[in-house]
């Protein structure tokens, strides 16, 4: 039974090998900007992702990036313009679609990392959480991950 | 079933390693304080004396490997430069500790190694022991088992003999993690139960924590996850409490293993991607690596084929980076092979001296016997000898003495050189008898010995008178006394002395007479004659110098023919001496078987000054 199990694993890892040779677990660092004077609006708000995340929708209601599982995901967040304001990530939620990563709800102090452990056809539709400075005032944000 | 299969992987490993990596010493780690001192340090505010203590100290609690690394280095120049074994030793243990915590097993085991060597094997036991359950740990990490079991069991053994009791309990734990990772979770928390309650009675935290993570693993491999989960939960909550984060790492991956057997995949990513979180942000490469093998086995038990792959790529990197294991292993085998083959050569040589130590000593001691029996042997021969020739020197001075007493000088000379005397003529010899008249007679009322001693008395007295003049005594026969001139050596004046020897026997004789306290005195005949005779001695026993012919017999005669206190003396004789002495004719008388003979008494010296003086000192100068 173990040497089956042995067989099978070996045997996927090295065809895995072969067919994504060069391919690698990527990190997704997302970036929220926050416009720190009328945090309410989300929609002055804007995400922006490293140049090797390959993004799905840019729209401010709907930031969408694509991701492949194994690959983690680093939400980070900034004022926008000069604003000094620090605005500190403390959670993700999940909303809706595949439970890609271990835990429904993510958190942190100022920023959230999350692995993506499984995939799904849907979207990953979850919730960013964010507040500004020493203010506990939970600010929500919608987006999505896309994992296929 | 699977659990177990999958603790036999790098893991468990990794998970062996954190435990044991750095020993006994690792439950020291302290960050706070080893803060403080690194303060104090870098201050220059503390005496000089205690620099090396410190250093030491700072490389003791400090939990991050490349900082004790950095002041390993700083302790060890220090230790050199003040030639301390003691510090040295330190610096080469908490070097390996650390490089061991990074997962440098290779360079781990050659710093331990080098501590080892300058660990005395006979006074310094306990630090023997030490060294020897950090090499144990790096050869779990080695997977050698051998070495681990051999190392363990002589640590054990010495601690118990030393009633270490802390590092006794440590070495057990270990030794029962051997176990874990051989798959006998039975054996192993026969360990862990032996050591847990010694690590709560010394009320040591961090040893505890480990036992009860050792427990938790113990259980799951028995398939019982439940107890397992709560055991490994409360090892994890005292081991962050303490800020020890290695195990921490290492139980996440083994509590993600857990949950993955109950395929809840969520709880085993989870624990999964912690253990890489911590290990990352404390740069334990071995448990990076660690936990990117088990997410690798997560995506592909989840069906994610390429993150497995991924994730294994990652593990196969960080691994090669973590361990060459092919060059760890030879050299841990060059190392251990030489160490025994060392220690065995040590061994046979400490043997093979002893033994020819006591050889030698036995040799030794057999030779100086022999040769004190030899020197003693010797000694009692030569003892034995001197006294053998003092006797037989005295004796034959006695024998020589004695045959001298019997034998004229040089015919004792001739028979002790020859062994025999040959018999020999001499032309001219005056021969003497004296004869004491009526002492036949006298015998008969006498005791014999009152007699003999009387006529010893007087024969001693001839004896003299007759050296006196140069004379040979020849024998008594009974109460006759019979003596001759010129033999051995023919002498000119030999009637001449004979007479005078003669009249001094007569005077003696006389003399005696007239002393008043003697009853028992003799008159005596003296008789003479001179002519040609042979003598010689004759036999083997008893030898006895004597005198054959009718100059004998004749001289006989004329003693019988004598007259009481009177000289009789042949004509032969007479011729020799009438110059000097008055002589009487006695006429012709009839000797037995010669015929008649003319005889002379003899009365006295012719000339008033002629005396016997002149004849004893022409005898001397003769002599001279």
């Amino acid at each position: 039974m173990k040497n089956k199990i042995y067989i099978k694993f070996f045997l996927v890892v090295f065809l895995g090998l072969w067919m994504v040779q060069g391919q690698a677990q990527t990190l997704h660092e997302l970036v929220l900007t926050v416009d720190t004077t009328n945090p309410s609006n989300v929609t002055n708000n804007s995400f922006s992702a490293g140049n090797n995340t390959i993004m799905a929708s840019s729209s401010k209601n709907h930031f969408a990036i694509k991701a492949e599982v194994g690959d983690s995901v680093l939400w980070k967040a900034k004022a926008a313009g000069e604003s000094q304001v620090p605005v500190h990530v403390v959670g993700v939620n999940y909303i809706s679609g595949p439970r890609i990563f271990s835990s429904n709800t993510l958190t942190g102090k100022s920023t959230v990392k999350g692995t993506i452990i499984r995939g799904g056809k849907e979207n990953y539709v979850y919730k960013l959480h964010y507040t500004l400075g020493s203010d506990t005032k939970v600010y929500v944000v919608t987006a999505a991950i896309i994992t296929k | 079933m699977k659990l177990i299969f999958k603790c036999n992987g790098w893991a468990k490993v990794v998970l062996l390693l954190c435990l044991m990596v750095k020993g006994m010493p690792s439950f020291g780690q302290n960050e706070a304080l080893a803060d403080s001192l690194i303060q104090v340090y870098e201050s220059g505010n503390y005496d000089p004396a205690l620099k090396l203590k410190m250093l030491s100290r700072i490389t003791f609690y400090l939990p991050d490997p490349d900082r004790i690394l950095a002041y390993s280095d700083s302790l060890m120049m220090e230790a050199i430069r003040q030639d301390s074994t003691k510090y040295i030793f330190n610096s080469h243990l908490q070097t390996g500790n650390a490089l061991q915590q990074k997962g440098n097993l290779s360079s781990a085991l050659d710093s331990y190694f080098k501590a080892l060597e300058i660990t005395d094997r006979k006074t310094e036991k306990n630090q023997l022991a030490k060294m020897y359950t950090a090499i144990a740990a790096v050869y779990a990490g080695m997977n050698n088992r051998e070495n681990v079991r051999q190392y363990y069991s002589d640590a054990i053994s010495i601690f118990k003999t030393e009633q270490d009791t802390l590092n006794y309990a440590v070495a057990m734990e270990n030794l029962g993690d051997t176990y874990l990772e051989w798959s006998k979770p039975d054996s192993a928390l026969l360990y862990f139960n032996q050591s847990g309650p010694i690590f709560e009675k010394l009320g040591n935290k961090i040893a505890l924590a480990y036992n009860l993570g050792n427990k938790g693993l113990a259980f799951a491999q028995q398939g019982r996850p439940t107890i397992a989960e709560e055991n490994i939960e409360e090892a994890i909550s005292i081991l962050e409490e303490l800020g020890d984060y290695r195990p921490i790492t290492t139980y996440l991956t083994y509590m993600s293993d857990i949950y993955a057997d109950k395929e809840d995949w969520d709880g085993a990513f989870d624990y999964s991607l912690r253990s890489l979180d911590l290990a990352k942000q404390y740069g334990l490469k071995a448990q990076i690596s660690s936990a990117y093998l088990k997410l690798s086995e997560l995506y592909e038990r989840t069906g994610y084929a390429s993150a497995s792959l991924n994730y294994y790529r990652r593990y196969i990197a960080f691994r090669d980076s973590v361990i060459n294991l092919s060059a760890v292993q030879q050299m841990a085998e060059i190392r251990r092979n030489s160490e025994n083959a060392q220690h065995k050569a040590e061994l046979d040589l400490t043997n093979q001296q002893k033994q020819t130590q006591k050889v030698v000593t036995i040799a030794t001691g057999i030779a100086l016997f022999l040769i004190i029996l030899l020197a003693f042997g010797l000694y009692r021969r030569a003892v034995f000898m001197k006294r053998t020739n003092a006797i037989i020197e005295r004796e034959m001075a006695r024998s020589e003495g004695l045959l001298i007493n019997i034998l004229p000088a040089e015919t004792a000379k001739e028979l002790k050189e020859s062994g025999k005397v040959k018999a020999k003529k001499f032309e001219s010899v005056t021969v003497l008898f004296t004869d004491f008249e009526a002492f036949t007679a006298h015998s008969e009322h006498i005791e014999p010995e009152l007699l003999v001693n009387r006529l010893g008395y007087y024969f001693t007295a001839f004896d003299d008178i007759i050296e006196k003049y140069g004379l040979e005594k020849i024998k008594t026969i009974g109460d006759a006394y019979m003596c001759a001139g010129g033999l051995p050596f023919p002498i000119e004046n030999h009637a001449l002395k004979m007479v005078y020897a003669a009249f001094d026997i007569l005077k003696f004789v006389e003399d005696t007479k007239a002393e008043k306290d003697t009853d028992l005195t003799f008159n005596v005949r003296i008789g003479i004659n001179t002519g040609p005779l042979v003598a010689g001695v004759v036999g083997n026993k008893k030898f006895s110098y004597d005198i054959w012919g009718d100059t004998v017999n004749v001289a006989s005669r004329m003693e019988s023919l004598s007259d009481s206190g009177r000289i009789n003396i042949s004509e032969d004789t007479y011729n020799l001496v009438k110059e000097e002495f008055e002589c009487t004719y006695r006429g012709q008388m009839e000797v037995k078987n010669k015929g008649l003979m003319k005889m002379y008494f003899v009365k006295g010296p012719l000339r008033l000054d002629s005396t016997s003086n002149s004849v004893v000192k022409k005898h001397t100068r003769q002599e001279t």
